[in-house]
């Protein structure tokens, strides 16, 4: 199976600043690639490359195996995309929007109702006729979305496709992103800083810090369930300590963290080890299952997180 | 590239700031209309004041190709503005907006855009033109009426028979374009260093003040560099109401004074044209975008 993409040690430097640090991934055909990584981790430039919106300073990207600066105009004939907040004229209509961006994508010529129809699938058919200006942030998020779906691309990109939206919305981006997926076979790229949202609808991910790649691999692999990490809080730490070391469970023990005790099992250990605590009468104040992976990722992000709650 | 240049154009003409240069010029051109309809005859009186002691100046003096040519000395100075508003605004204003990385993200070279860009920003300085054209001289001659026309000079007067000018106002009118693209060219070169449109208006109509100030300051040092600046060229249109005389000193009809003055003018400014954009193309090509 050829990839879709291939990214071949790619970098891009801004002055001093390396935004991209010598990054490799293939994403393969049908993929939902969830792009992961904290605020400034580089998702975003790296995306902007894969769209030659930012000209790499080293590295080659190859897109449908074509190389992306040589075969550009062939390249994006094939890919729709949504960077960041989904920007559109917002003096033109919805209807005006997605008919002057139909004209230039490449596609076939679309009449009026069939660019309805494009609408209907993100839910504006009834708003086609107003101004962008009026709409919400979550709207337009979904007419930028059907903006890029307009000329039936094999190749989606979003890029924090759900910034901004609220609760519902969220849920008719995912549910939209794993329909164009499963039922139409797209290839879809999508970046996010939440760990949570991607692990809903990704089949395979890449994590990255500070421009690097950290993790890559199928999400089946890397959500495995033997790494789930249960953080444990009691009324006594160290006595609840000192009984699972001469338990069983003395093995799964984790170095403790701040005033919890962290112990590593498979997921369907966990009802077993609940009882366990009962029997072994450990007074449990909080019991918080967590995959390995997020907890590693929280690790990653919450540092700065830390930072910028404290300034607040 | 014709699909490109479509929507570029269906865009300037959808946003209303478009039409304030077209009411603007509306406004100016008939407050001056107003103005020498109401009280002409004592402006030319003021203006013939030298020549009537020893000549009999007889005739529609103040007809709609005089009135013209006052309206256009008094108007080319400030139409730039007009057209930087929106040339300035061309990348600049789809990056503040956002939508240049959507736009980019299409199967469409770069390229292609700036031209497509280009080529809708000179249609619309060349529309605002033609616009001036209609109410300055049509307009002037359907409420001034026609007759020769006068053109002062300092210590001499041209007098171009009344057949010999309406050629002349259409070259006046084209060359005004091409020193009105040659703005559009430098506000649109200058909207792709910028992520909002004022900082190029305010750059653009800035370099045609100081441009115009070297222009007109006679100071031996800025001589040289004179007539290179784009500003000095812009008044070339007055080229084509400078006629050649005959041994009796009349005007001769279809000719210009110094053709080859008015082509160098012309030649300076399509220059600048030509190498602003080509810079244009080069820069943008390069650019990251990362509004």
């Amino acid at each position: 199976m050829l990839p879709v993409i291939k990214v071949t040690n790619l970098s891009k430097h801004f002055k001093d600043i390396v935004a991209v640090d010598n990054l490799s991934f293939t994403v393969n055909p049908g993929d939902v690639y969830g792009f992961l990584g904290q605020n400034g981790a580089g998702k975003s430039t790296t995306i902007r490359m894969l769209l030659s919106l930012v000209k790499p300073t080293e590295g080659r990207i190859e897109i449908f195996e074509m190389d992306l600066f040589t075969h550009q105009k062939e390249i994006l004939r094939q890919a729709g995309a949504v960077i960041e907040k989904p920007d559109v004229y917002k003096y033109l209509t919805a209807l005006e929007n997605i008919q002057l961006f139909s004209k230039i994508s490449g596609g076939a010529k679309l009449t009026r109702s069939q660019l309805l129809d494009q609408l209907a699938v993100v839910g504006l058919q009834d708003r086609a006729s107003s101004k962008v200006k009026t709409f919400s942030q979550g709207m337009k998020q979904r007419l930028g979305i059907a903006i890029a779906l307009v000329h039936d691309p094999k190749l989606i990109i979003l890029d924090e496709p759900t910034n901004g939206l609220d609760p519902q919305g969220i849920a008719d981006v995912r549910n939209l992103i794993l329909r164009l997926s499963k039922e139409l076979g797209k290839t879809v790229v999508v970046s996010s800083h939440l760990l949570s949202e991607i692990q809903l609808i990704a089949n395979r991910l890449l994590i990255i810090n500070k421009g690097k790649k950290l993790v890559e691999g199928n999400a089946s692999e890397l959500f495995d369930p033997a790494e789930t990490l249960v953080e444990l809080e009691t009324l006594d730490n160290e006595k609840a300590i000192q009984q699972l070391q001469q338990s069983p469970w003395s093995s799964h023990l984790q170095p403790a963290r701040q005033n919890t005790i962290v112990l590593k099992m498979d997921k369907a250990d966990i009802p077993t080890f609940h009882l366990e605590l009962v029997q072994m009468q450990i007074p449990v104040l909080s019991f918080q299952p967590r995959h390995s992976l997020e907890d590693y990722f929280l690790q990653l992000t919450t540092s700065n997180e830390h930072v910028a709650a404290i300034a607040n | 590239m014709w699909q490109l240049l479509q929507i570029e154009l269906f865009k300037i003409f959808k946003r209303p700031r478009t039409y304030i240069s077209f009411a603007a010029i509306a406004a100016l051109v008939g407050i001056i209309q107003f103005g020498l309809k109401l009280d002409g005859n004592m402006y030319i009186e003021f203006m013939l004041r030298d020549l009537s002691a020893s000549f009999s100046i007889e005739g529609n003096i103040l007809n709609g190709y005089l009135v013209c040519y006052i309206i256009l000395q008094l108007l080319l100075v400030h139409v730039p503005l007009l057209i930087t508003l929106i040339a300035a605004d061309l990348i600049s204003g789809e990056a503040n907006m956002g939508t240049l990385r959507l736009l980019l993200t299409k199967p469409v070279s770069r390229t292609e855009i700036i031209l497509a860009k280009f080529l809708a920003a000179s249609i619309y300085t060349i529309m605002l033109l033609m616009f001036m054209a209609i109410l300055a001289l049509f307009v002037s001659m359907a409420i001034f009426g026609t007759d020769d026309m006068l053109n002062l000079k300092s210590g001499y007067v041209v007098q171009l028979k009344s057949s010999d000018i309406f050629w002349r106002y259409v070259c006046a009118f084209g060359f005004a374009a091409l020193a009105m693209l040659t703005v559009a060219s430098l506000g649109f070169f200058l909207s792709i260093f910028a992520e909002n449109s004022i900082g190029p208006i305010v750059a653009t109509m800035s370099i045609i003040v100081v441009f115009t100030i070297l222009s007109t300051l006679d100071i031996p040092i800025f001589n040289k560099i004179k007539p290179y600046l784009f500003t000095t060229q812009m008044i070339g249109w007055k080229g084509f109401f400078d006629v050649k005389v005959n041994a009796e000193n009349e005007a001769i009809v279809g000719s210009i004074q110094n053709v080859g003055r008015v082509l160098q003018a012309a030649g300076i400014l399509v220059l600048h044209i030509v190498g602003l954009l080509v810079a244009s193309i080069v820069v943008f090509k390069k650019k990251d975008v990362l509004s």
